[in-house]
């Protein structure tokens, strides 16, 4: 369906969907209880987590167990990449490269560390309303800074912390 | 929330009010439509069956108190994220 600009409209423009990296997948494997948690919370409000596949690929090549990673796989929505989304990821990285010159760090360093993948997932995590699940938010900050229209959240309660993170406010 | 390139052709009876009450563009093609908000249906059942079968193998639902923290939690990101596409709309932020 074609919206006032031509654009076709997906689920997300009538619900709210968060979209998770890799650490937050190897992150719910380690505490699947937590996990359970956090998706029936979603559930209960509607909502849903959407999993790129570039995390499907870097979860399950990380992971020491392909079953229990793929269980967690299983219970989030999946959503396909578009070549907007990697041209988007490629912007987010030349910026972040060139912010991190500013400080003395070289860009290739810096877009080397990001990766490829948490580039790909903060530009889908704008196009699907901005929300990130994630257990390195070091990453999507600097995406963030980078310009991405992106809300940080960290993972909640999945490894030591006894009560969830809240989310960090974006900076001014 | 991904598409499915095979696609069965059904007859449906939609309610006139609710026919009126959509945005032009949503009956522009009102087969993408059906099909957006059944696929929205299907995901959230597919969620609320998962927790199900999560409460039938523990023996008993999620507690208001196990959730709560994280029902406060997303609540909250969600606050953030509309603080921030607030402030992006904003025309201070597009000038800046």
């Amino acid at each position: 369906m074609a919206g006032p600009r031509g654009r076709r409209r997906r689920l997300h423009d009538v619900t709210t969907v968060a979209t998770v990296d890799t650490g937050w997948v190897i992150a719910a494997e380690r505490n699947v209880l937590a996990a359970r948690r956090l998706i029936a919370a979603f559930a209960q409000l509607g909502r849903m987590l959407v999993v790129p596949p570039v995390v499907v690929v870097e979860a399950r090549q990380r992971s020491a167990s392909l079953g229990a990673v793929d269980d967690i796989l299983a219970q989030l929505e999946g959503e396909p990449h578009t070549p907007a989304d990697g041209r988007r990821a490629s912007d987010l990285l030349r910026e972040a490269g060139r912010q991190a010159t500013g400080q003395g760090i070289q860009a290739s360093a810096r877009i080397h560390t990001i990766g490829t993948a948490d580039a790909l997932v903060a530009a889908m995590a704008e196009r699907l309303g901005g929300i990130v699940y994630t257990a390195d938010p070091r990453h999507m900050e600097w995406l963030r800074d980078a310009g991405a229209r992106i809300t940080v959240q960290p993972v909640p309660d999945f490894t030591a912390h006894s009560a969830p993170r809240k989310a960090n406010l974006p900076r001014p | 929330m991904t598409e499915s390139a095979h696609a069965v052709k059904k007859s449906v009876t939609i309610d006139a009010d609710v026919l009126s009450s959509l945005a032009p563009e949503r009956t522009e093609n009102l087969s993408a439509t059906v099909n957006e908000s059944l696929r929205l249906v299907a995901a959230l059942d597919k969620e609320r069956r998962l927790v199900e079968s999560w409460e039938a193998e523990q023996g008993h639902p999620f507690t208001e108190e196990e959730l709560r923290p994280y029902v406060e939690l997303i609540l909250m990101a969600e606050v953030h994220n509309a603080v921030r596409v607030g402030r992006d709309a904003a025309p201070s932020a597009k000038a800046g």
